[in-house]
C-alpha cells in the first residue's frame, strides 16, 4: 500500500536531519513464506546514514540520499532478511545508485533489477531498494524475489531513464546500464579519471558513463550535463586545462599507450571519448553522440 | 600549497613506479630501524562444520597467540606484563553484524584480563558507545574481525578506533586516510596495550548496502596480535589480497585502496606498514595459511 506521497518527500532535504520520523513509503508485507516481519523499523536520513551502513553511505550521499527504510524479517533456523527501501531525490538518483554496482542476473523486479546470492537490487521511480539475505537457500531466493515483487507493486509509477542516456550512441556499446554519477569519487571507481575533481561535479551535474568495443580496443564514452551552459563553460575550461592541457584548444590527444582521448563541449553537454584506437575512432564516436536540443541550453 | 593533480593521461603515460612516486609519501625518507612484530596463530578446529567457534580453541588461540607476543610462557603473566590490577581496561570491540567481534573472544579476553588481577568492574567492552564508555579507561585492548571496507580499502585494527571520534564521517574523505589520526585524541593515546586481529572467517570481498556477501567469506581459522595496529593491519591486507588473488584468480584492486595504513606510518607515527620491517611469526596450522 502506498502511505505518503512526494509532500512528505520534500521535506527531508538531502544534508538536514527530518522533521520527524517519516513514516515508510511502502508497507512491506507482514509476512512472506513463513518469514516474519519485525513489529518496528528503523529510519535513517542523509545526516544518520553512517549509523546503520557505515562508510559507504558515501555512495548513497553522492546520489542524494534522502531516507532509508530498513525492515527485518525472521524465520525460525532460516536466514533472516534485510529490507532497505531508499528514497533518492529524483528517479535520476534512484537509478544512478542502481547502476553504481551490478554483478547479478535481471529478475525483471521494478524498473532494473539484480539478483545474486541471496541480494535483490531494484529501482523504481525515485526508490531504489535492497533486499539482503544472511545466506541463500532455494526458499531464501523465492522469498527475496516475492518481496522484492511486492514492493516494486507497491510502488505505484514508473519515471523515464534519464534523459543523458538517450545521448549514448548505442553501436558496440558493452554497458547494459551505463553508469550514472554525481560526483568524482563515483565516476573513479568505475574508471578512474584524476585523483581530483576535474570535471566540476555537484548534485545537480549528472554523468553518464559507458564502454564500447571497438575491435580489440575498449572504449569508455564519458557525459556531463550541467544546470546551465555557463557551468559547462567552466568545467570544459577545467577540464582541458587538466586533461587536455597543451591540445585544449584542438580537443584531441594521443596517450603514450597509442590510445587517443576526445573531447567537446555542445552547450551545457561536456563528451569524451577515452581510450579510442585512433584519432578518427575518436572523433567519430564524439559525432555520433546525440545531443538533444532542450539539452543545449537550459 | 595545492595538491597536485594527476589524471588517467598522467598513468598511462608514466612508468608504474613514477606514478606511483608520485601519489605516495616519501617512505624512504623515514626512518628504517624500527620493526614490529606480527603472531599469526591457527587452529583447524577452531571452527566446526556449522561454522560455530569452538570456544576452548579459541582461548587457547589467544594464549599462543600473546604468549608468543610478549615472549612469555604462561598466558597470564603474559597478561599481567600488558595491563595492571589497577587499570580500568576497555576492550573496544565490533559490532558490525554480518562479522562482529565474537562473544567467546570477548569472553576469553575477559577471562585473562582477570587471571591478570584486573578486576571484573574494572573491565569494560564497547563498540558504538566506545567515546563515552571506554574514553577514560587506562589501558585498552583492541580486538575486531579483518575484511574488506568499501570505503577504507579493509576493515583492520586502525579503523576500529574510529568510534572515539564525535563525527566518524568527518574522516572519510580520501579513502579514511586520516583514520590513524584518531589514536591521538586523549582518549585513545598511548592506551592500547594489545591489537588483536581476528580472521576467523575473514570477508575478502563485499557487495551492497552493507558491503556483505556469503559467498566472500572464508575459514582462515586464525587470528593475529601485534603491539602495533598498523603492523596488524599491514598483515591483515596481505592476507586479503592473498585470498582474493586466489579466489579470482589475478590480482582485483580493493575497491578503495587502503591508503590508510602506509599514512598511519608515513603520517601519524602509528606504527610500522612496511612488510619488511614486520617480522611475522607464524604458529598452528599451516594449511592454505596464503602468507
Amino acid at each position: 500500500m502506498w502511505l505518503i506521497g512526494i509532500g512528505c518527500a520534500v521535506i527531508v532535504m538531502a544534508g538536514m536531519a527530518p522533521s520527524q520520523n517519516p513514516p515508510p513509503p511502502v508497507s512491506p508485507p507482514a509476512e512472506v513464506n513463513g518469514w516474519q516481519r519485525d513489529a518496528t523499523h528503523h529510519t535513517y536520513d542523509y545526516d544518520t546514514i553512517f549509523d546503520y551502513i557505515d562508510g559507504i553511505g558515501e555512495v548513497y550521499r553522492a546520489y542524494n540520499m534522502r531516507t532509508v527504510w530498513a525492515f527485518r524479517y525472521h524465520k525460525p533456523v532460516e536466514p533472516s532478511l534485510t529490507v532497505d527501501i531508499f528514497e533518492m531525490a529524483s528517479p535520476e538518483d534512484a537509478y544512478g545508485v542502481f547502476s553504481f554496482e551490478r554483478d547479478g542476473e535481471e529478475v525483471r523486479i521494478g524498473q532494473g533489477s539484480d539478483y545474486a546470492a541471496g541480494m535483490l537490487r531494484f529501482w523504481k521511480e525515485r526508490f531504489f531498494t535492497v533486499i539482503t539475505a544472511e545466506r541463500e537457500t532455494p526458499e531464501v531466493r523465492q522469498t527475496v524475489l516475492q518481496l522484492g515483487e511486492s514492493i516494486a507493486d507497491a510502488i505505484p509509477r514508473t519515471a523515464p531513464l534519464p534523459r543523458l542516456l538517450r545521448a549514448l550512441p548505442t553501436e558496440g556499446m558493452t554497458s547494459k546500464v551505463p553508469l550514472l554519477f554525481r560526483h568524482s569519487m563515483i565516476l573513479n571507481r568505475h574508471f578512474f579519471l584524476a585523483n581530483r575533481d576535474i570535471l566540476n561535479l555537484s548534485s545537480q551535474v549528472e554523468g553518464v558513463l559507458a564502454t564500447y568495443s571497438l575491435g580489440k580496443a575498449r572504449v569508455r564514452l564519458v557525459l556531463v550535463q550541467y544546470p546551465v551552459e555557463a557551468d559547462a563553460a567552466k568545467a570544459w575550461e577545467t577540464f582541458t586545462t587538466a586533461y587536455l592541457r597543451e591540445v585544449k584548444r584542438q580537443g584531441v590527444v594521443q596517450t603514450q599507450r597509442g590510445k587517443w582521448t576526445a573531447a567537446k563541449r555542445v552547450g551545457r553537454v561536456l563528451a569524451i571519448v577515452f581510450d579510442a584506437p585512433s584519432r578518427r575512432e575518436a572523433l567519430k564516436m564524439l559525432e555520433e553522440v546525440r545531443i538533444a536540443r532542450e539539452e543545449v541550453r537550459q | 600549497m595545492s595538491e597536485v593533480i594527476l589524471t588517467r593521461r598522467d598513468l598511462l603515460k608514466a612508468t608504474a613506479g613514477a606514478a606511483v612516486a608520485a601519489l605516495t609519501p616519501d617512505v624512504l625518507a623515514q626512518e628504517r630501524s624500527r620493526r614490529s612484530k606480527v603472531v599469526l596463530v591457527r587452529h583447524k578446529e577452531v571452527l566446526d562444520g556449522r561454522g560455530a567457534l569452538n570456544e576452548a580453541v579459541v582461548a587457547k588461540l589467544l594464549d599462543d597467540a600473546v604468549t608468543a607476543l610478549v615472549g612469555v610462557r604462561n598466558p597470564v603473566e603474559a597478561w599481567k606484563r600488558l595491563v595492571k590490577p589497577t587499570d580500568v581496561v576497555g576492550i573496544k570491540s565490533n559490532a558490525w553484524q554480518p562479522l562482529p567481534t565474537p562473544k567467546e573472544v570477548e569472553r576469553a579476553i575477559q577471562k585473562r584480563l582477570r587471571d591478570a588481577g584486573v578486576p571484573e568492574s574494572n573491565i569494560r567492552i564497547d563498540d558504538r558507545g566506545a567515546r563515552q564508555t571506554l574514553a577514560s579507561c587506562t589501558s585498552l585492548i583492541n580486538v575486531r574481525p579483518v575484511r574488506t571496507h568499501w570505503w577504507s580499502g579493509i576493515g583492520g585494527c586502525i579503523k576500529n578506533y574510529i568510534m572515539f571520534t564525535d563525527n566518524p564521517a568527518s574522516l572519510h574523505p580520501n579513502a579514511c586516510s586520516a583514520l590513524a589520526s584518531v589514536w591521538d585524541l586523549p582518549a585513545v593515546k598511548g592506551k592500547t596495550r594489545l591489537n588483536i586481529l581476528l580472521a576467523f572467517t575473514p570477508l575478502f570481498h563485499g557487495r551492497g548496502p552493507h558491503h556483505w556477501d556469503p559467498r566472500y567469506v572464508w575459514q582462515y581459522k586464525g587470528l593475529f596480535v601485534s603491539y602495533d595496529p598498523v603492523a596488524a593491519d599491514a598483515v591483515g591486507l596481505r592476507l586479503i589480497q592473498a585470498k582474493r588473488r586466489q579466489h579470482f584468480g589475478e590480482d582485483v584492486a580493493l575497491e578503495t585502496p587502503p591508503n590508510h595504513i602506509v599514512d598511519a606510518e608515513v603520517k601519524y607515527g602509528l606504527g610500522i606498514s612496511d612488510p619488511k620491517r614486520i617480522d611475522l611469526v607464524k604458529l598452528g596450522w599451516r594449511d592454505e595459511i596464503l602468507i
